[in-house]
């Protein structure tokens, strides 16, 4: 048999999550099927609503475990937040909007965009997108992320934790890929300098 | 179900684990009361650590288990959560351990 | 050019149906197996059936669900369900014919996981008139209230049809007084007899939605069915046998595919190897629901009834609303009769 494997192994690919064990029981709807994904928040409202334009999308992809994705998926739904029905992906929004690049030049140039999946043959990939109005380059995108972790975790930190836990369902993935998606008749030259403002001013 | 750290901890006679992989689970069987769980990667290591050692014991290497893992680890509590997850389903069983009352016995004032 | 969709994948499957025979005492009006009396000759002995079985649980298999036919009708039944319990979850689907209180003992016994109850009517000239066999409301409903009162799982199904559809909420109200913890409603599939009967029988979409919006199942009762924004093509998870050993995926399958017989030929083979197998459980299919795929996370919905009305693997699933596509779900495709 190929499902050979130990927990540990399992562990090692998937990462410890909270124990979870209960009865499975099939469901006669036609044949007796495994409901081997229980129930799940239903898929989040699809609404990419962008006032101005872009200027560059950055992309977060991993390609996922259908468990994993699940994790993704009830992540983004759960209301477990501070905020009674405010759910995890509005606050991540709110932290990309209004934290990203709080206290800079660029404060409010950074959207929320969505969590995708993105259907394919055998993969199950998920790509979270973040929109930027203005051009930012990565140095600036990887510090800003750091500033608004790090202020979120000294301001709230249950949010703190409730982030943590969605980028790790990402980025701890082997296959994670972060990719900037520049516009490149608005914005910038081949090399995400900004048209405007030149290598300096990226 | 209330937990001494000396009791030893069994899994349940007769279960048939059947890794699915593929969906991150491990099926477990069990004859005696006809019921078929599904049981998580972090589930299943705590089931199969279960093999009649002290309940003490067995947290010990469960938590070492999980914290060579990388990423975030479950919060604090994980074995207690999971083990009283494990016993309610009938998954594990647990004995008072022989050694651990003679222990007691020798250490209670008159 | 077809959408690149895809089911979740499994390198080999957990759970199998079996049908174990085509015998059966009643005469079933839409009977998708054409049962009669007495077995068909190619069925397998019991002796045989207890050596696949072994070989499928060597194999990983850990839930088999038994349906017939009638399968308390074939002698042996139960000393075969006794030496597979041990090793896996087992359900078995009956009519209820011959689940007596005895029966009912022994199967506590064994310990057999679950029972499953076909419901054809809400009381016995309704369901008797389809069953074809005076009596066989009583079976079914001893069959159901005997497994209750012995703690033993057991829900009733019933297939949706233009008899059974206004007694619907009847037959929820009586599985519960008589102990089911769920009702499953089916669809009606165009197999066996069914086909013969098909536009006497036979719901457009639009009524079988409406007895689906309709139900009103009593407090505690669970109630499954397929329907928008339900529908799963659970094909990725699907194995099955006939009650000659052929291994058809799916029950619902059985008169479209046959790849290899169990004798001749491993369950893991055909699995990993036969190419329209493979092809079937993929979920490469021409349209996916986006409701029924959030909830199910599979595409395309029932192969079966999508390949029954459009003569195409990938083909939607006419049953769900979004998937449709005009077609009568009253009216039997020519390529049927």
């Amino acid at each position: 048999m190929t499902n050979d494997i130990s927990p540990r192994e399992l562990l090692a690919r998937l990462g410890a999550g909270e124990p979870r064990a209960g009865e499975i029981v099939s469901e006669v709807r036609t044949e007796a099927a495994l409901p081997f994904f229980g129930e799940h928040g239903a898929a989040p409202a699809a609404g990419i609503n962008v006032s101005g334009t872009l200027a560059a999308i950055i992309s977060v992809t991993a390609v996922l475990s259908w468990q994993s994705a699940a994790a993704v998926q009830d992540w983004l739904t759960d209301k477990e937040s501070d905020s009674p029905g405010v759910s995890n992906e509005t606050e991540l929004a709110e932290l990309v909007s209004d934290t990203l690049f709080a206290d800079s030049e660029l404060a409010g140039s950074a959207r929320y965009l969505g969590t995708f999946i993105v259907a394919g043959r055998a993969k199950r990939t998920v790509r979270m997108l973040i929109g930027l109005t203005r051009p930012v380059s990565e140095a600036q995108y990887a510090s800003a992320w750091g500033r608004a972790l790090a202020a979120t975790k000294a301001t709230d930190r249950a949010r703190f934790d409730r982030i943590r836990t969605f980028l790790a369902l990402l980025l701890d993935e082997e296959t994670v890929q972060v990719e900037k998606m520049l516009l490149l008749s608005a914005v910038g030259d081949l090399i995400g300098h900004s048209i405007a403002t030149g290598p300096s001013g990226a | 179900m209330p937990f001494s750290p000396t009791d030893c901890v069994s899994a349940a006679r007769g279960l048939r684990l059947r890794p699915v992989p593929e969906m991150g689970t491990c099926l477990a069987y069990d004859p005696a009361r006809a019921r078929l769980h599904t049981l998580n990667a972090t589930s299943w290591l705590l089931l199969t650590l279960c093999d009649g050692r002290p309940r003490a014991a067995i947290a010990a290497e469960f938590n070492d288990a999980l914290r060579s893992l990388p990423g975030p680890a479950p919060e604090q509590g994980a074995f207690s959560r999971g083990l009283e997850q494990l016993a309610a389903l009938g998954l594990v069983t647990t004995a008072a351990n022989p050694h651990a009352s003679m222990q007691t016995r020798k250490d209670t004032p008159p | 050019m077809t959408a690149a969709y895809a089911n979740p994948v499994l390198e080999t499957p957990p759970k199998i149906s079996v049908s174990i025979t085509e015998a059966c005492p009643h005469a079933c009006a839409h009977c998708y197996s054409d049962c009669s009396a007495a077995p068909k000759p190619r069925e397998l002995s019991i002796p045989a059936w207890r050596e696949v079985l072994a070989k499928l649980a060597d194999d990983g298999f850990i839930q088999v669900y038994f349906e017939g036919g009638e399968p308390f009708a074939k002698p042996g039944f139960l000393d075969l369900l006794e030496a597979v319990a041990p090793r896996m979850m087992t359900l078995v689907r009956t009519r209820g014919a011959g689940l007596d209180a005895a029966v009912a003992d022994r199967l506590a016994a064994i310990r057999v996981g679950r029972v499953l109850v076909d419901l054809m009517g809400d009381d016995a000239a309704s369901h008797d008139a389809t069953a074809g066999a005076p009596g066989a409301f009583d079976s079914a409903c001893t069959a159901i209230e005997e497994c209750a009162r012995r703690g033993i799982p057991v829900d009733a199904l019933v297939v949706l049809t233009r008899r059974t559809a206004p007694r619907l909420n009847a037959i929820l109200r009586l599985a519960h007084r008589l102990g089911a913890e769920r009702v499953g409603i089916l669809r009606l599939y165009p197999l066996g007899r069914a086909k013969r009967i098909w536009e006497e029988i036979a719901l457009p979409l639009e009524a079988q939605m409406a007895a689906i919006a309709s139900l009103d199942p009593p407090d505690g009762l669970g109630v499954m069915q397929s329907w928008h924004p339900r529908d799963q093509n659970c094909c990725w998870q699907a194995a099955a046998l006939d009650a000659a050993g052929d291994i058809i995926g799916c029950q619902y399958l059985r008169e479209y595919v046959n790849y290899g017989n169990i004798l001749e030929r491993s369950y893991l083979d055909a699995w990993r190897n036969d190419p329209l197998y493979r092809r079937i459980r993929s979920g490469n299919v021409e349209a996916s629901c986006p409701d029924c795929s959030a909830t199910q996370r599979s595409h395309g919905g029932c192969r079966s009834t999508a390949f029954a009305f459009h003569g195409r693997w990938e083909a939607p699933d006419p049953f769900d609303v979004t998937l449709n596509e005009g077609v009568d779900l009253a009216v039997l495709p020519d390529r049927l009769r």
